[in-house]
């Protein structure tokens, strides 16, 4: 008994090893065939696209100069910023267009005439009303976050159960009370959808603010490697992008986890 | 404290389609009333426009003389479904009415109330993590909590086995006779109905009427294989069969037993 209970305990713990390993498989793959189509082969030229060493080395030297702290630390503030600004005008005016039928008609058809422009149509009129400072760009990064946030909130408080509802209803509940206890609770999953999916488009928009108009930040990086015919320091860019991109969803999926244990849904 | 519950010539119409004409009902303090009639016949529209989950009706509903709409907070209710909020912890939803500056003073309460209805030792479960039994005890600890005077039980153990049924219906025994509320309980079961009520209300036809009136006059806890019991039984059979005969008036001649 002993001896089988003990074998059942090293798969599982095998297995979750392998769990975690396979994480690994795919980026250590694309990293190897980058490594063999630059360095071993010299497929493509280091001008083109610049080896995984050259690249490491690159982002090295940024480190020790300051400069990748530089543009990180703009870059992460400025997603930080907007997608607060973006995120919590969504959380308001989600409630009272999801709460208030009247307010859905006033609101909505004008909102979602606005989801439809183009980010990058933004950006000349932004930067003509706002100067190229701060301001453009936290108030493009902001757009980009409401969106998903807002129609999210709004589906989620709409499938919001009456049956639920009706409960505060007897409680003697006041419409805000309503809304806090019941309503936005339940809405809950939808929201952290929507925050999860309003962060990514803060990252994009981002990158669309400061290749335009700016002197610092991960989109200025890029732009800056091209002009001086760096791509590895746009591939520094690029990767930190991406790092940064996944950590901040992390960070989200770690809330989601911890606030929504309670749904009784497929995997939860 | 228990509550007198007034139904007064109440009439109430969905998009111009009378479901309920003329209702009247008179339930002392401390009664325990049952509806009882096919589905479809306006047992849950009666029972929520007590609770205001209804409105536009003609008539008058009152608790202890005041309209409905204004002593809201004398009324408890279940439903058939638990409604437990999903999010919440079993204590935290038996505390859900209580306003949120008075849980405190509420905890001592709640904790009493749970160990009450048999779920002492769930306080920290999640609704999902419940049986269906558990969850209606859940429920009834939570319809408690603001000390009503009166209970609005809409089919509330209709969705459970045979078995929980019983150890409900017990429970319920157990709280009225501890509490003496009064209460308006809507069910099919006629063994249930027998076993708690002093008085069974037949409703049948379309729009419904009040068809037949039974009152129970038997000691609780009740002996449901005695003769008295069965007679009792036999007699509600026979209103409910007569009550599912009646055509009522429906204009589509559709029968008032069908779901
Ligand atoms: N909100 C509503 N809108 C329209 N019709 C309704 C509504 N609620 C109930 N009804 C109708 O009123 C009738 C009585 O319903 P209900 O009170 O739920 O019956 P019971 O509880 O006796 O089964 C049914 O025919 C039902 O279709
Ligand atoms: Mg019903």
């Amino acid at each position: 008994m002993a001896s089988q209970a003990e074998s059942i305990y090293t798969t599982t713990l095998r297995s979750a090893l392998s769990q975690r390993a396979a994480v690994f498989v795919v980026p250590a793959l694309l990293l190897f065939a980058w490594h063999l189509t630059t360095e071993v082969t010299g497929l493509f030229r280091p001008n083109q696209l610049p080896p995984p060493l050259q690249v490491v080395r690159t982002a090295g030297e940024l480190l020790s100069d300051g400069d990748l702290f530089k543009h990180v630390g703009a870059s992460a503030l400025r997603v930080l910023l907007g997608f607060t600004i973006g995120a919590g005008a969504a959380l308001i005016i989600g409630t009272i267009v999801g709460m208030w039928r009247n307010a859905e008609r006033a609101l909505d058809p004008t909102l979602q005439a606005i989801r439809s422009i183009p980010s990058l149509a933004w950006v000349p009129f932004l930067l003509l009303w706002l100067g190229i400072d701060e301001a453009p760009k936290l108030t493009l990064i902001a757009i980009g976050a409401f969106f998903p946030v807002y129609l999210n909130l709004v589906t989620g408080i709409r499938q919001a159960d009456r049956k639920l509802i009706e409960v505060g209803v007897i409680f003697g509940f006041s419409r805000s009370e309503t809304i806090h206890r019941i309503v936005l609770p339940a809405a809950l999953p939808y929201l952290l959808a929507g925050l999860r999916i309003g962060l990514g488009q803060g990252w994009l928009f981002l990158v669309a603010a400061e290749l335009i108009a700016s002197t610092r930040g991960l989109g200025f990086m890029l732009i800056d490697g091209q002009n001086s015919a760096r791509p590895d320091v746009m591939l520094v860019s690029i990767l930190l992008l991406a790092a940064l991109g996944k950590f901040s969803d992390g960070l989200l999926r770690l809330v989601e986890h911890r606030t929504l244990h309670w749904t009784d849904g497929y995997k939860s | 404290m228990s509550s007198r519950i007034r139904i007064l010539a109440v009439s109430k119409r969905f998009a111009g389609e009378p479901v309920l004409t003329n209702i009247s009902l008179d339930i002392a303090p401390g009664e325990v009333v049952t509806l009882i009639g096919p589905s479809g016949c306006g047992k849950s529209t009666l029972l929520r426009l007590l609770a205001g989950l209804e409105d536009g009706h003609e008539g008058k509903l009152l608790i202890d003389g005041v309209p409905a709409a204004s002593a809201r907070n004398l009324l408890g209710m279940m439903f058939q479904e638990p409604r437990l909020m999903p999010w919440l912890n079993v204590r935290d939803n038996a505390l859900f009415g209580v306003h949120p500056a008075a849980r405190a003073a509420a905890a001592a309460r709640a904790h009493e109330l749970l160990e009450l209805v048999g779920l002492g030792g769930a306080a920290a479960q999640l609704p999902k993590q419940l049986s269906g039994g558990m969850a209606q005890r859940a429920a009834l600890a939570r319809a408690l909590i603001t000390e009503p005077t009166a209970l609005l039980l809409d089919e509330p153990f209709s969705a459970v086995d045979a078995i929980t049924r019983l150890q409900l219906q017990d429970l319920l025994l157990d709280t009225w006779q501890r509490t003496k509320l009064t209460m308006l309980l809507v069910t099919h079961d006629l063994d249930e109905a027998l076993a708690l009520s002093d008085r069974i209300i037949v409703l049948s036809g379309r729009p419904a009427i009040i068809s037949d009136v039974i009152d129970v006059h038997l000691p609780r806890p009740r002996e449901r294989n005695s003769l008295d019991f069965l007679r009792l039984r036999a007699r509600l059979f026979e209103a409910l069969h007569i009550a599912k005969a009646q055509p009522g008036r429906t204009a589509d001649g559709g029968t008032p037993f069908g779901v």
